[in-house]
């Protein structure tokens, strides 16, 4: 497992794929952090109505902001899933070691990681503008950065997971990311529903990042009855599960 | 036997790719894999090292049954099926890396290997940029990572340059003599015939030929005799009881014994410029085989 972790870093970390996507995340990030964070210092009737969001909330707003773009893992997952699967490169790393569940496990670890260290990187530069732009006083516990950094990992395996899923069932790129974005903003409508809410992927990851009311991206409905942290831990691991699962039937059951 | 395969079936949907096919990749030898295109040598291929499931029979490789001995079988058995499946933003080194490592050996090889491929002076330079040429050789470098014992090249000349194919057959004769065995599909009659010391013919997923090539061409039955005196040298031999005639500026003898041609030529004082065996070429056996001639 040792080798086809190593292997498996050093084809992400030779692809440009992975710098370009940190360098559209960075972007993306900073573009928020300039607008929620800068701009109300800066020119504070630049956009009415602009809720002034002050430290320490500014932090866990913004971890919650990152973690809720799901597109990175998602498109990483999928491009470096199919981009094998789609050409004979998968097949013939399957001539070098037959067992699809260690190269699964490898692939799902280390993209994990990688996505996981994108949001961390997020995290703290949103952190370093918070501390310098943002009005009030104070920082976050530890332990609370400790469990963002946490959470964060578990967000991001779970998005791998049910991206290696969509690709491991649909082998092309184009398709599979189609169907993870799809299904992530279908579940996130889908979460408004009382009786999906105990199963939500959506309403178990605000649960574990936190909803911010009136700052909350996406349509700022709250969930009206959050539930229990340990479910919805039990809730996002499962669909971690699910998307493993679907991956190893998609790569076992076909032909590469 | 390097492998055995024994009333083999795979369906894919409606369409039979492999229809019983049962045959022998004889160890320490170059075989030749041959079929049309459409035959079913690289679903073969492919079974043998248990990347398609099979519907029927069994496939022994190296002693081992795929399936079962799968896990086994690959760190034994170097392949390159279809395209060579290389990462194309990594240079020579990496891909070779991420192969040993994924392998879990071969990595203190690949300097070696390079040299053998003659690559080692490409090594930093991104695949990306590879002739076709240089990606057929990483990939052979690549399949001999795990020093196999058989290696499984599919297609391993098609599209070479004549300089290419030349350097490739001189790598893969030069892995038979260490004693590997070598199996080369193809279409392409002549590149087999010039390389193969086995072949196996496959049409329609059946086996419609297999034996060492002089077995499969057949013996020759037939000499072409050229010599000064054509009229006396037609005379001698059919004196002698052979079947014989004129054709142009030959003789044809229809004989396997190119030896007695030449005894009874040297008893009527006729010595032949040339004594030349018609060989049937590995294509027109191929073609009759096949029943593709029309």
């Amino acid at each position: 497992m040792r080798g086809l972790l190593r292997a498996e870093t050093l084809k992400l970390v030779k692809r440009r794929l992975y710098w370009v996507m940190l360098l559209i995340f960075a972007v993306v990030t900073g573009l928020v952090a300039a607008l929620m964070l800068v701009l109300p210092s800066v020119s504070p009737d630049a956009i009415p109505g602009l809720p002034v969001i002050e430290k320490p909330e500014a932090y866990a707003f913004g971890a919650a902001q990152i973690l809720g773009q799901t597109w990175f893992p998602v498109v990483l997952a999928v491009v470096l899933l199919a981009g094998e699967t789609g050409s004979t490169v998968w097949s013939f790393a399957l001539t070098l070691e037959s067992r699809r569940w260690r190269h699964l496990i490898a692939k799902t670890l280390v993209t994990t990681l990688a996505a996981w260290i994108a949001n961390l990187a997020a995290i703290a530069g949103w952190a370093l503008v918070a501390a310098l732009a943002a009005e009030g006083e104070g920082s976050l516990p530890v332990g609370e950065w400790v469990g963002i950094g946490l959470k964060a990992g578990a967000i991001q395996f779970t998005w791998v997971a049910l991206a290696f899923g969509a690709t491991g069932l649909l082998r092309s790129i184009g398709p599979a990311i189609g169907v993870a974005l799809a299904f992530s903003f279908g579940e996130g409508i889908l979460a408004l529903w009382r009786p999906w809410q105990g199963v939500s992927l959506s309403s178990a990851s605000t649960r574990l990042i936190g909803d911010f009311g009136e700052f909350s991206a996406g349509l700022g409905i709250g969930f009206s009855d959050p539930m229990p942290f340990g479910q919805a831990l039990a809730v996002v691991l499962g669909w971690a599960l699910l998307g493993s699962v679907l991956a190893f039937v998609g790569l076992q059951l076909r032909d590469p | 036997m390097a492998i055995r395969l024994e009333s083999v079936v795979k369906k894919y949907a409606s369409t039979v790719a492999l229809n019983g096919l049962g045959f022998e990749f004889p160890t320490g030898k170059l075989t030749g894999f041959l079929g049309p295109n459409g035959a079913g040598k690289t679903t073969t291929f492919r079974a043998c090292l248990g990347l398609t499931s099979i519907d029927a029979g069994q496939i022994d490789v190296l002693g081992m049954r795929v399936g079962p001995d799968t896990r086994r079988i690959v760190k034994s058995v170097g392949a390159v099926v279809e395209e060579p499946g290389l990462h194309k933003t990594l240079n020579a080194v990496d891909n070779l890396r991420v192969a040993a490592w994924i392998l879990g050996s071969g990595e203190d090889r690949i300097d070696d290997l390079l040299e053998f491929v003659d690559l080692a002076q490409y090594r930093d330079r991104k695949v990306e940029v590879y002739s076709k040429g240089m990606r057929q050789r990483l990939a052979l470098a690549l399949a001999m990572l795990g020093d196999p014992e058989v290696l499984l090249l599919d297609e391993p000349l098609d599209g070479l340059d004549p300089a290419g194919q030349v350097a490739l057959r001189t790598r893969l004769r030069a892995l038979v003599d260490e004693g590997r065995t070598v199996v080369v599909s193809s279409h392409d009659m002549a590149d087999v015939e010039q390389l193969a010391d086995h072949i196996v013919v496959i049409d329609r997923g059946r086996l419609v030929a297999e034996g060492p090539l002089g077995d499969v061409l057949g013996d020759s039955r037939r000499f072409r005799v050229a010599a000064v005196d054509l009229h006396r040298a037609i005379a001698s031999l059919a004196s002698a009881g052979f079947e014989v005639a004129a054709q142009g500026e030959w003789a044809v003898v229809l004989t396997d014994d190119g030896e007695a041609i030449s005894r009874t030529l040297a008893g009527a004082g006729v010595y032949p410029t040339a004594l030349v065996p018609e060989r049937r070429s590995l294509e027109s056996v191929f073609l009759g085989l096949t029943g593709s001639e029309s």
